[in-house]
């Protein structure tokens, strides 16, 4: 199947093409639930009615990671789960994010030091695009990470080659 | 009845590897053995024998405990050589509670298993076999319950290791 | 006249290209990642035990059954309604035969004949959902903690209200053979 991906240089029509696509992912981040611990009750507050997740177009959790473009890591990481979370996250479709919710999943959390179980940040079993400090985060923190994952998608370049850095 | 009428009621009955009691008194400050203690008073029995005792405790008409409400494990220190193993007991009849302790030694931590006398010990033995290493002998389903079913060691021992890595994740 | 049905073909494709188009276009333009591990049976982030063909339950074919027979009967009755409207008001096609009475005897013998078929199934058990257990109960593989042996509140408390009318009555007693 033939793949637009990196394809193209960059110029008017592909930014404008990639824009497009980038406003339609951003605004349609579908999340996983994936609440693990105490940071899925703030997760659940954001998804209900004050800190409305669905302004933002990411209000439809689904259960299944076949039908997910997000995955909120909200709560501790166990070692018996880092596996699950493994399989979960590779039965997800690309383009897929991660977001590492509260301070269990960011560094190990309170369990730093004498946690036998707890794996210390979930960024030692899948990559993490965004991690959001706090034990649990406040809502409001939730939604910027989401917006902040927003702007990486805004800048994320679909069919145009990606930007050289150097 | 209060812990001495209990006590005395396991004395009269000749409950079986009844050793000895420790009565209810205030804790002493001064005395390392009283730390960490409220002073709550209990019964120490033989690890072997636990389960003739728990069943006399449970049949007898003025004890009547039919319920096991914990049974726990504690390694009081490193270079303490016995683990203890606690046990809670509650009449629903008579509204009194017992508690039980019995020493296992560390180097050969095995006992009957009561899940013959108490179907809720299941899980209890469980937790304390995998946490401890207590082997409880004749329990029905000695698995692992909190751990996963590969972990290496004995977790709330306190000459636990910390592992350094599992399954390729690091534990550091 | 064959242009009514260019407008059905071209209902269809309209319809296959909404759909195909979008599936294109998304297969043109979203990352070709695939890993062996995200091709996997989903199984909630276990392994995957057993497949997924099961069998299903005979009882779900059994009320399917019987639902597509009445759904036909509701079907049938609808242009019977129809027709009886028209012989009963006298327009249409069915005025002015002297047909009304020979139609709704038709239709009450129709549906008569179709419930006789219901309270045959009703009666035979067909429809039962939850079907009687004829297999083994569970047995403990340890007695209970003899569950015979543990007091109901009623006895406990009609005990204790004993032994306090005891305790209350030696304690009235006791004064009593001195005075007497």
């Amino acid at each position: 199947m033939l793949s637009l991906e990196n394809q193209f240089e960059e110029n008017v029509l592909t930014t404008k093409v990639d824009w497009l696509i980038n406003w339609a992912r951003l605004s349609s981040i579908w999340p996983m639930t994936f609440g693990l611990a105490c940071c899925a009750i703030e997760m659940m507050a954001v998804g209900a009615a004050h800190h409305d997740l669905d302004r933002f177009g990411a209000g439809a959790f689904r259960a299944s990671p076949r039908q997910a473009d997000l995955m909120i890591v909200a709560g501790t990481v166990n070692f018996k789960m880092a596996e699950r979370v493994k399989r979960l996250y590779d039965q997800m479709p690309s383009p897929k994010y991660v977001i590492a919710m509260g301070a269990c999943a960011t560094g190990g959390g309170p369990y730093y030091k004498y946690g036998y179980t707890v794996v210390k940040g979930v960024d030692r079993v899948v990559p993490v695009d965004v991690y959001i400090a706090g034990c649990p985060p406040r809502p409001e923190a939730l939604l910027e990470g989401l917006m902040k994952l927003q702007e990486k998608i805004r800048n994320s370049s679909v069919i145009r080659k990606p930007a050289r850095t150097a | 009845m209060d812990f001495q009428a209990i006590h005395d009621r396991l004395r009269a009955v000749a409950a079986p590897g009844l050793v000895g009691a420790d009565l209810p008194r205030k804790p002493d400050p001064k005395v390392k053995k009283d730390k960490g203690r409220a002073g709550d008073p209990f019964v120490i029995v033989e690890a072997q024998r636990l389960v003739e005792f728990l069943e006399v405790c449970r049949d007898d008409d003025r004890l009547k405990f039919e319920q096991l409400v914990d049974l726990s494990a504690t390694d009081p220190a490193k270079d303490d050589a016995q683990l203890w193993i606690n046990v809670q007991l509650l009449s629903l009849k008579f509204r009194h509670r017992l508690a039980i302790k019995c020493l296992l030694p560390k180097a050969a931590p095995s006992m009957p298993s009561t899940v013959p006398v108490y179907r809720a010990s299941q899980w209890h033995e469980r937790e304390c076999a995998e946490m401890f290493g207590i082997t409880f002998v004749g329990h029905p389903d000695p698995r692992n319950i909190l751990l996963p079913d590969d972990w290496v060691g004995s977790p709330l021992r306190k000459d636990y290791e910390f592992p350094k890595e599992y399954h390729g994740i690091s534990c550091e | 006249m064959y242009f009514d049905y260019l407008n059905v073909l071209v209902f269809i494709l309209v319809g296959l290209v909404f759909v195909f188009a979008n599936l294109l276009l998304a297969s043109v333009i979203r990352p070709k990642r695939t890993t062996d591990e995200g091709l996997e049976t989903y199984e909630c982030g276990e392994e995957t035990i057993g497949g997924a063909w099961v069998q299903f339950d005979i009882r779900y074919y059994t009320v399917a059954l019987v639902y597509v027979v009445f759904a036909v009967e509701i079907a049938f009755l609808f242009p019977w309604a129809l027709i009886l409207k028209e012989a009963l008001a006298g327009v249409g096609a069915a005025a002015g035969k002297g047909i009304g009475w020979f139609v709704l005897v038709e239709g009450f013998l129709f549906v008569a004949i179709l419930l006789l078929g219901l309270v045959y199934v009703w009666a035979k058990g067909d429809l039962d959902w939850v079907l009687s257990y004829s297999g083994q109960t569970y047995q403990p593989k340890f007695p209970s903690t003899r569950l015979d042996r543990v007091a109901k509140v009623r006895d406990i408390e009609s005990e204790l209200e004993a032994q306090r009318e005891a305790a209350k009555k030696a304690a009235a007693g006791t004064p009593e053979p001195s005075a007497g």
